[in-house]
């Protein structure tokens, strides 16, 4: 009965070649989009992911955060602006930020400090990781205590203080860190 | 009992001892045991839904071994290629859930195309070019012993991420997604048989039937999703409803493509059987 057996089907893999390409670029063509952040005060542009969603945090210039998150804390992007005196110098500016957040956070660890060009300015990058417990920030999550792996990268303009916080759990940090680099990109000081 | 009927009974019951184990019990499994009872909701669904589709091959039943075998290859496809090739490479959960448009392009052109894909080869490079391969209704039956394999494996990675947190939803998800994926299955083993058996019919049938069963794939989730999220509401309920009318439509499609292929087969034996005689 059989009509025809043929070893196999290379009109199959190529139309399967294909839709996996689609696929692709329907990958790529979602997480391209992006929200533009513009904040006329401190006059900074930028743009982050558009799936992010921002989150009201005390103090904060901007918080964003992804909710599709796999892991049960959200990667996320903070801004800070802080009052600066220019005679305290960056060092003694980084050195502050470091203790006031190691009373805040759990095991803060410095990983390194180097120096980053943001926006054509000079910058400092400040990487660190720390531990938190998901349980405490939101009742009733079931989670065993997450390290953070985040970095700050700091840049002085006038008299402020420029920190921007890029943040996510250790295991989800490195396949975040190109979005990460693409935020920092976007950044425009006026 | 009409062909078929035993097997409906006993996974309502199932799901009956499951809402029961739920509702009498404290079920908080540790991991090893979640795991344990992942393999028990995945597969027996999908054992019943295997039996009520092999039932149907009455004119010259498939060898068990073989059936068993594709069903297991798909279930090993799903493992080895199917769950990290959409979780790791495609990382779906970071990008398919922000928009509708990408969620269903995404569902059908990734996630439906891969899986159907592997269905689709654990058929064609193992049992399609041997003797026992010899019937229409062949391909059916092969292609939903592979989507049923595929869907056993991933109903025990869903049981195992639901943690065997809501017991009841999480049976009837299994039932309910084996059946989907045998239902999608059987149209590319309906399309895997005519391209065998029928003249001037090539690969373009193949690609059709996968294309066709990766659509609906993805139009299966997309039902789901959009009527258990609704707005800010959660109702799995109202989901699982979407699901079953789906299912049962495509289901009945493939009934009456089954019915047609056995109609076929017996006309073309009761000649021989004349000349026989």
């Amino acid at each position: 009965m059989a009509k025809q057996n043929r070893p196999w089907d290379p009109a199959v893999l190529v139309f399967v070649i294909v839709c996996l390409f689609i696929g692709w670029f329907i990958k790529a063509s979602v997480e391209g989009r992006e929200t533009t952040f513009s904040d006329d005060e401190s006059g900074i542009i930028l743009k982050y992911p558009r799936g992010w969603v921002t989150l009201p945090q005390k103090g904060a210039t901007l918080s964003v955060n992804n909710p599709q998150c796999a892991s049960t804390f959200n990667t996320r992007f903070t801004i800070n602006i802080h009052k600066w005196n220019k005679e305290v110098g960056v060092n003694n500016f980084i050195t502050n930020l470091s203790v006031k957040r190691s009373s805040s956070v759990s095991l803060y660890r410095i990983i390194s400090t180097n120096p980053f060009e943001l926006s054509d300015s000079e910058a400092t990058k400040l990487e660190y990781a720390y531990a938190i417990d998901p349980i405490r920030l939101s009742a009733g999550a079931v989670s065993i205590p997450i390290v953070v792996r985040a970095f700050d990268i700091i840049v002085s303009k006038d008299n402020q203080m420029y920190v921007f916080t890029f943040a996510a759990d250790e295991k989800e940090f490195r396949k975040n860190l190109p979005k990460f680099l693409s935020i920092a990109d976007s950044i425009r000081m006026q | 009992m009409k062909s078929g009927g035993i097997q409906i009974i006993l996974l309502v019951a199932f799901i009956l001892i499951v809402w029961l184990i739920g509702t009498l019990t404290d079920f908080e499994p540790g991991r090893g045991a979640l795991i344990f009872w992942g393999i028990i909701f995945s597969i027996i669904p999908a054992l019943f839904w295997l039996s009520f589709f092999y039932q149907k091959d009455r004119l010259e039943p498939e060898p068990k071994h073989y059936v068993i075998g594709v069903f297991l290859l798909g279930a090993f496809l799903a493992y080895s290629i199917g769950i990290p090739v959409v979780k790791r490479v495609f990382n779906v959960s970071d990008w398919l859930y922000q928009t509708n448009w990408g969620y269903i392009l995404g569902s059908i052109f990734v996630i439906g195309i891969i899986h159907e894909f592997l269905i689709y080869v654990a058929v064609r490079y193992t049992v399609y070019p041997s003797s026992e391969f010899d019937e229409w209704i062949d391909g059916i039956i092969y292609a939903t012993a592979a989507g049923l394999g595929f869907a056993t494996m991933l109903n025990i990675y869903l049981v195992v991420d639901m943690g065997g947190a809501q017991l009841l939803i999480s049976a009837i998800y299994c039932v309910i997604n084996a059946l989907a994926y045998a239902s999608f299955a059987a149209v590319i083993g309906y399309c895997l048989a005519k391209a065998k058996f029928r003249e001037n019919v090539g690969q373009g049938l193949i690609i059709l039937g996968i294309l066709i069963a990766a659509v609906l794939n993805g139009l299966f989730f997309l039902v789901q999703r959009l009527v258990i999220v609704s707005g800010m509401q959660y109702n799995p309920w109202k989901g699982f409803v979407a699901g079953i009318v789906l299912v049962a439509v495509i289901f009945t499609i493939v009934e009456v493509l089954m019915r047609r292929s056995v109609a076929l087969e017996a006309a073309k034996a009761s000649p021989q059987k004349k000349e026989a005689k």
